[in-house]
């Protein structure tokens, strides 16, 4: 026998957690969003990154929390989050290979003996 | 093509479901590739980031087990709790690494990124002749 409280079907604290989710979502866009207007150049392109991520994190888990509603929205879920892990995919490529190449040849450039550091 | 289309039924539902996981999976070995390059705070970020992307695995996982009735959960005390919960520390997370970006704490970066090139343009630059700043 479950409790109320912990029986998905009939818990308030199953649809909680998934509108709750989406919103942390919404929240770390816009700190994301702050971010892209504080980095100029190279390192605001993985900003932008995690603007998407933040993006795409709040419509799949907003498609999940409708999908409870309306089953063809399921697979706004599911698109959503394949769009997730492919823009989370370009972040983590793109801070291990262009952007600590951009890094380096600034240091470069602006040591002194014009060697690694 | 309807039946392709319909949730229940199409192979392409639980074709996308394990796609996620493999893909997460592999997200996460990416941030950890990222995080070996950097140091201080954006080590810190990379982390945070990495485990971002293993509690996405572990929920996507999940979902693919719907309620884990093969595993003695039932429709009551489903699986999917965990699903729920592997989604919140994936947002939560998010916003702890944004949060950290947003707010500067990385003046490291920020100081070779974006400072330094004007301060050595200035160097170059003849005197008599400083940038004016609005």
């Amino acid at each position: 026998m479950v409790p109320d409280l912990l029986n998905y079907g009939k818990s308030f604290l199953n649809p909680a957690l998934k509108i709750l989710v989406p919103l942390l979502f919404l929240w770390g866009t816009y700190y994301a969003y702050r971010a892209v207007r504080r980095y100029p150049g190279e390192i605001s392109k993985l900003m932008w990154a995690l603007l998407l991520v933040g993006v795409t994190g709040f419509l799949a888990n907003l498609f999940r929390y409708l999908g409870d509603i309306i089953t063809l929205w399921k697979w706004g879920e599911s698109v959503g989050f394949l769009m997730f892990g492919l823009v989370n995919l370009y972040a983590a490529w793109y801070a291990a290979g262009p952007l600590v190449k951009f890094i380096q040849q600034m240091l470069r450039q602006t040591t002194p003996t014009g060697g690694d550091r | 093509m309807i039946e392709l289309f319909d949730y229940d039924k199409s192979w392409l539902n639980p074709g996308l479901k394990v796609l996620i996981v493999v893909l997460y999976i592999v997200v996460a070995y990416g941030y950890v590739r990222a995080r070996r390059l950097y140091a201080g705070d954006l080590y810190r970020f990379f982390s945070i980031v990495f485990w971002m992307g293993t509690a996405g695995a572990v929920a996507a996982l999940l979902r693919y087990f719907d309620h884990g009735l093969m595993f003695g959960f039932t429709k009551a005390f489903s699986l999917k709790w965990f699903q729920s919960l592997g989604y919140v520390v994936q947002a939560v997370l998010f916003l702890l690494a944004v949060r950290q970006i947003a707010k500067g704490v990385v003046p490291d970066i920020r100081d070779e990124v974006h400072d330094r090139p004007s301060s050595s343009a200035e160097e170059r630059r003849p005197r008599g002749q400083e940038e004016k700043h609005t």
